[in-house]
């Protein structure tokens, strides 16, 4: 992958081409979770994942755009990343893109879509509509007659759409894209996140009536890893 | 979707939140560090209690135990046995087990504590006592640390309120049965007796004065001339007791004066029912009597009122009439017909038998036939016709003859009936007296019988042990010393490494325990197992955490 000028990183990420490398190193650990979303294209003509976490600081932007650019590259299909952190949007960071306009100005109309969709560079298959100008989201948005609209043609623009959600525990107004979504992968943080919220997250996606494909346990440490040397394992 | 696999796991697929890799084994490798440091903290206190403890010294004996002829006798009941086809109890390994039995009498132990008092078998030694010039630095400075811990615990003065208290005597008494070994060599009739104790030359002296103790008690229960002299004292002693109670009850004997007492009761209670018998016969024979004379009277009376014109009865009589004379015969006789009945029903009850119900058949119909007879006859008769009457001097004076002979029986049964009562009486008196001395009597009658029994068994059983102790000159079991304690130069303990490796362990463990419940409550996600066994979700794949590569130092994707 080609590495972008060091110019073409956004201002508020923490620096340099960091984010970039980090994706690169966590794409080909999500194998599992790609390929069981390729596996849902068979006879659907639009695939469309949500990924969410119980709670915040899960890692979900990094697992969600590690998982859309390796579903790009191998599927070799369209993909599109559809970033609906609005408060603070990070998954340009990590695919190289301009993070603004994005998802949040199109649900205000301060922006046209063919503006805030931004290919990411070095996968011409992967769009990305980053999460925007960043600002508190707003109750309701995504139940308005534009944002369902939006969402209807976003759905069909590529053959999978991965949305990156917020806690949906947290984030009531996030809860409206489980009806524009066909499955779940839900993002825990170990050591994080707490039972009892991935309980209620679990059931609250049941309930909707969305399949939770899986779960992607982020950031592990092996309790056992003081063993893995005297072991012989790497 | 729904025909889409379901990242939830199936219902029916087991699911474990106790999962024992979960809560044992990698709660173990994740509390490590505390496990380890809880172990260490263990063993360092594991090593100072072993530092704190004194040593202690072992004594070792070694006792023969003889055989007796009483062995052969209980060989002799395992033949027996044998042939009748009753289970054997008896075999070889018997006689040392009954032996190692024996010794653990407390006795013992008591008279030990007796010979050396309770201060001095309590008393922990002070373990400076042995060092010398020669002593290292680090030993002194341990037995100096020893020293004050079991000044500071007050072993060095075990009884501070006297020995002479019961609870020093059962403290010293626990403490020499804690310290002691008893035991046999395997297949011989050695036993080995052992004492620890924390001053070497204690040791010996407490240990050899137990082996002495043990060698006594055996001497006291196998051999039969100690318990031939035991019961020849006791023997002495029934035998006093034995006349001391035959004395007691002859002179209460002569005191009651009655020479056989329970004969004398029996004989005088026989006497005071034949006297009660008497007396009732004569009491009716009386009332006859009496009735008889009171009926000769009032003829007589009637007589002399015809023959001297007075009326004999009374203003009611009709004018011109008198009271007829065979009336007041026939009423007498009726009269005197009743007593009789009524003495036969006082004697024989109102339903007799046999012949004196044919008896009483006859006085009924006599009774019944002078009242017809007194029906009939007129209660008056006109002074004409008394006139008619020969009522003269002849019949008259036989008439008189009659009461006195009549009043002379009455008297006379008056005077038996009296003499009877007053006989009856003392004898009552003599029986009162007889059962007021009876309980008494009773009382020393029965000591005297214990004491008798007593004594037949105590000769019999004389007879019984003086055969035993014949047997045993030809040859006694004893206990022979088979080879003297040595005083002890090493020390035998305490094993330090003991507490230490108690310490170790203990805490580790202990370190385990919270491990394990720190895992129970811990509420984060933190395994692979927890996501799938707690929560029933799948995972598809595990990230790890990639902080401490190049380009992840600031923080790992997060959103």
């Amino acid at each position: 992958m080609a590495k972008r000028p060091f110019s073409a990183v956004p201002e508020h990420a923490f620096g340099g081409n960091v984010f970039e490398d980090q994706l690169e190193s966590v794409a080909p650990l999500v194998d599992a979770v790609w390929t069981q979303i390729a596996a849902l294209a068979e006879g659907n003509d639009h695939v469309r994942v949500l990924v969410t976490s119980p709670q915040h600081e899960s890692g979900t932007s990094l697992l969600a755009s590690a998982t859309a650019s390796s579903l790009a590259r191998h599927m070799r299909a369209k993909v599109l990343m559809v970033e609906a952190h609005m408060r603070q949007p990070k998954a340009a960071s990590f695919l190289g893109v301009e993070g603004s306009p994005g998802f949040s100005d199109l649900l205000l109309g301060h922006a046209e879509m063919d503006d805030a969709i931004h290919t990411v560079p070095g996968t011409p298959d992967l769009e990305l509509l980053p999460g925007g100008t960043p600002r508190p989201a707003i109750a309701g948005e995504f139940a308005t007659r534009t944002a369902r609209e939006l969402l209807s043609v976003l759905t069909t623009r590529a053959k999978y759409t991965v949305f990156d959600a917020p806690p949906l525990t947290e984030h009531r107004e996030a809860r409206g894209l489980l009806s524009h979504v066909d499955a779940a992968v839900i993002v825990l943080r170990s050591r994080h996140s707490l039972k009892s919220r991935t309980a209620a997250l679990a059931e609250l996606i049941e309930n909707a009536r969305v399949p939770i494909l899986g779960t992607v346990l982020n950031r592990h440490q092996s309790d056992l890893g003081f063993l893995q040397g005297a072991l012989g394992a790497d | 979707m729904d025909d889409f696999a379901h990242a939830r796991l199936a219902e029916d697929e087991p699911r474990n939140p106790f999962d024992l890799k979960v809560l044992v084994l990698y709660a173990l490798a994740r509390f490590k560090t505390q496990i380890v440091a809880l172990g260490i903290l263990g063993a360092l206190l594991g090593l100072i209690a072993g530092a704190a403890q004194p040593n202690s010294y072992a004594v070792m004996s070694r006792l023969r135990l003889n055989e007796s002829v009483r062995l052969g006798m209980r060989s002799d009941e395992a033949v027996y046995g044998a042939e009748s086809g009753e289970p054997v109890r008896y075999r070889m390994s018997s006689a040392i087990l009954e032996e190692l039995e024996l010794l653990k009498d407390p006795v013992i132990l008591d008279r030990v504590v007796e010979v050396f008092g309770p201060r001095y078998i309590l008393t922990v030694a002070d373990p400076r006592a042995g060092d010398g010039a020669g002593t290292s630095m680090p030993v002194k400075f341990m037995h100096g640390l020893q020293a004050g811990l079991i000044h500071l615990k007050g072993l060095d003065d075990p009884v501070p309120e006297g020995e002479d208290t019961p609870d020093a005597r059962l403290a010293a008494h626990d403490r020499l049965k804690a310290n002691l070994t008893v035991g046999n060599q395997r297949n011989t009739n050695i036993l080995n007796v052992k004492y620890t104790d924390s001053s070497p030359a204690r040791a010996k002296k407490i240990g050899d004065e137990i082996v002495n103790q043990m060698r006594i008690r055996h001497r006291e229960e196998f051999a039969a001339a100690g318990s031939l002299e035991k019961l020849q004292d006791n023997l002495d002693l029934a035998l006093q007791e034995f006349q001391k109670t035959k004395r007691e009850l002859l002179d209460y004997k002569e005191q009651c004066g009655f020479k056989d007492l329970p004969n004398d009761l029996l004989t005088t209670n026989e006497v005071i029912n034949t006297l009660e018998s008497d007396l009732a016969l004569k009491q009716i024979a009386l009332a006859a009597a009496n009735s008889r004379v009171q009926s000769i009277e009032r003829d007589l009376r009637i007589t002399a009122g015809v023959d001297s014109g007075q009326g004999a009865d009374d203003a009611n009589t009709p004018e011109n009439m008198r009271p007829n004379p065979e009336r007041i015969k026939a009423q007498g006789l009726l009269t005197e017909l009743e007593t009789s009945l009524k003495g036969h029903e006082l004697q024989f009850g109102a339903n007799p038998t046999g012949v004196e119900l044919t008896k009483r058949r006859e006085w009924e119909r006599q009774v019944a036939a002078q009242k017809r007879v007194l029906g009939e006859t007129p209660r008056y008769v006109s002074n004409a016709d008394i006139d008619e009457m020969t009522l003269l001097g002849e019949e008259f004076a036989e008439v008189k003859t009659l009461l006195l002979t009549e009043r002379g029986i009455r008297d006379g049964l008056k005077s038996d009936v009296e003499g009877i009562t007053e006989y009856l009486r003392n004898q009552r008196d003599r029986l009162r007296d007889m059962e007021e001395c009876e309980v008494e009597y009773d009382s020393r009658a029965s000591r005297f019988e214990n004491a008798r029994l007593k004594k037949e068994r105590l000769q019999q059983q004389e007879l019984f042990l003086a055969g035993l102790d014949d047997m045993d000159k030809e040859g006694g079991s004893n206990l022979t010393l088979f080879r003297g304690s040595i005083l002890p130069t090493d020390k035998e303990g305490p094993q330090r490494s003991k507490p230490l490796l108690m310490g170790l362990i203990g805490g580790m463990l202990l370190g385990a325990g919270l491990s394990v419940l720190r895992q129970v409550l811990d509420r984060r996600v933190r395994y692979e197992e927890t996501v799938e066994n707690g929560l029933g979700l799948r995972v598809l794949c595990v990230v790890p955490d990639l902080s401490g590569k190049p380009g992840f130092q600031k923080k790992q994707g997060v959103a």
